[in-house]
């Protein structure tokens, strides 16, 4: 392969790759924003991670029964 | 309430820790002061022989803050917040806590080596990554069992959710796993010199020339991803909020800033190599990408000012707070400063000149080094379970690293663009009118304000140790645990 044609795969992967990260980004904005919304999920309540630290108190979502169906 | 609640969090560590921030600290912060006299005054090279020479110091200088003290401060605070937002302790997993001792007792160990080697002369000449080959060994050691506490205590929590914080701590021991052994491929020459003479601590590249270069930038630049910006962007995720009993102003926010940074910085490196040997499309990625980098620093450091929203008023009373704003203010400022920096038409000025330094100095002073010490004052008590020992000494401290940081970057700031306008200016006839000595003539008194200005700084630095030893010592005893704003003493 010629120094020309590797420089245009590198060109063009490097052109698709963002594209893709692009998509993938944009659309996680949009999902997280869509599920505060619709109310499916409550990210801001995750505040509370840092207010409510103490070992004794209940956590916020326990690892063992409250695997939340929108997930 | 959980069945656990004679359990408490486990400080033994944080505090083991903490100690090394400190001790690290002032020896890395104190060898900085004393290069920036030598730049004023190049005589002071010559009051410790082979010793004091600029070119033994300015490793130990660079490795000590950022391998020294930062990373002291990163394992404090994790070993801190991890506990506390994943609700487990170190006191549950004997195997946990024996992991998480040997993780200091060898990271402590490898820092004073580095020290000493630094000292008798022991680099690989690679920027940031000085250290020789069997001390990069003792750092692959404990940087795996730090991701082992890390991974351990994360399998360990009774929360679900791993709080944002956290992600960004997981980051940096992710990201700099990888950097770190690549970069760090060398080869002993012992082990093929055959009759010749070889040092044992003396180590080769694998890669050479311009792919040394390559390799080493997106080393060096990542080491400021991941040192320098991801797990401070954690701790102060956890500290302003707690300190000041705001939520975050946008949870969502944060975990975008995340992913954006994650994605971005890893490009950014080639902003190092602008008009080198390497390739054109990676000059331009990396200034594009630094560019871009705008964004997700933005996005975290915009994310904590609101967070203060309706609450400016903390600014007033409280110390803590106004180290942890003027911390994310820096951080705004220097992630603005360098994607200009980064521009190859501005870099053409700034590339080889004071600027960097000033620039690299507003976010290390202004932002690691603020948060760092507003951590470990909002630990303090809960870890002493004592009030801060003086408030006065935190505002004569935090006004005096002020004035030294400002006198830092402005001096540093013209300097660079003062050194940069003469290396390019030419008469008519096209030669350069200017000779380096004469740049270095005009600087003089640039580089002693900059001095001044880091010795500031240093002093500030005493006084927040002398604060924290006398809080341990000498602080007034708390009977319960202080839900948000940190008492201390007038």
């Amino acid at each position: 392969m010629d120094q020309e044609t590797l420089l245009t795969i590198q060109g063009y992967g490097k052109f698709f790759l963002i594209l893709f990260v692009f998509i993938v980004f944009y659309s996680y904005a949009y999902s997280i924003y869509k599920r505060q919304k619709t109310g499916e999920r409550d990210f801001e309540k995750y505040s509370n991670l840092v207010h409510d630290d103490f070992l004794d108190s209940c956590p916020l979502e326990k690892r063992d029964n409250s695997i939340e169906k929108n997930d | 309430m959980q069945s656990n609640a004679q359990l408490e969090y486990d400080y033994s560590i944080v505090k083991a820790f903490t100690f090394a921030t400190i001790l690290f600290g002032i020896i890395g912060m104190l060898v900085g002061v004393i290069l920036s006299f030598q730049l004023a005054f190049p005589e002071l090279n010559n009051l410790a022989g082979e010793y004091g020479t600029f070119g033994r110091l300015r490793p130990l200088h660079t490795n000590g803050v950022a391998f020294g003290f930062t990373l002291s401060g990163i394992f404090a605070t994790w070993y801190y917040v991890g506990q506390r937002t994943l609700k487990m302790s170190l006191n549950e997993s004997k195997f946990l806590m024996t992991v998480a001792k040997l993780h200091f007792g060898l990271y402590f160990i490898t820092i004073l080596l580095a020290v000493v080697t630094f000292l008798m002369g022991f680099t690989t000449s690679k920027e940031y990554a000085e250290l020789e080959w069997p001390l990069d060994l003792l750092v692959v050691v404990w940087w795996v069992l730090w991701g082992v506490a890390m991974f351990g205590m994360i399998g360990m929590r009774r929360e679900r959710t791993i709080y944002v914080a956290i992600w960004y701590y997981m980051s940096s021991f992710l990201a700099i796993a990888m950097l770190y052994l690549f970069n760090n491929m060398e080869v002993p020459t012992f082990l093929w010199s055959g009759d010749a003479p070889s040092s044992l601590m003396h180590s080769v590249s694998m890669y050479a020339g311009s792919n040394d270069a390559s390799v080493q930038w997106w080393y060096g630049h990542n080491a400021v991803a991941f040192v320098f910006t991801a797990p401070i962007i954690g701790m102060i995720y956890y500290f302003l909020p707690k300190e000041s009993g705001q939520n975050i102003f946008s949870y969502k926010l944060s975990l975008l800033s995340f992913w954006g940074l994650m994605f971005v910085y890893l490009w950014a490196g080639g902003h190092h190599l602008l008009y080198s040997t390497v390739p054109d499309w990676m000059q331009t990625m990396g200034s594009t990408m630094s560019v871009v980098l705008i964004l997700p620093s933005w996005g975290s450091a915009i994310n904590m000012l609101l967070t203060m929203k309706g609450e400016w008023q903390q600014l007033q009373t409280s110390p803590l707070i106004k180290f942890m704003i003027l911390a994310s203010t820096f951080y705004m400022l220097s992630t603005i400063e360098g994607p200009i920096q980064a521009i190859k038409s501005v870099n053409a000025i700034a590339h080889f000149t004071d600027w960097i330094p000033g620039h690299v100095h507003d976010g290390v002073l202004g932002w690691v080094g603020f948060m760092t010490m507003a951590s470990l004052f909002h630990m303090a008590p809960r870890m002493f379970k004592r009030e801060i020992y003086s408030k006065s000494l935190m505002e004569t401290q935090f006004w005096l690293q002020t004035v030294g940081i400002v006198f830092y970057f402005t001096s540093m700031w013209i300097a660079g663009i003062t050194q940069g306008m003469m290396w390019r200016a030419y008469d008519e006839y096209g030669s350069l009118l200017y000779s380096f000595i004469d740049t270095v003539e005009v600087l003089h008194p640039y580089y002693t304000i900059r001095a001044v200005g880091g010795l500031f700084y240093l002093v500030g630095f005493f006084i927040f140790a002398y604060n924290i030893y006398k809080t341990a010592t000498a602080g007034r005893v708390l009977d319960k645990e202080p839900a948000n704003a940190s008492p201390m003493a007038s």
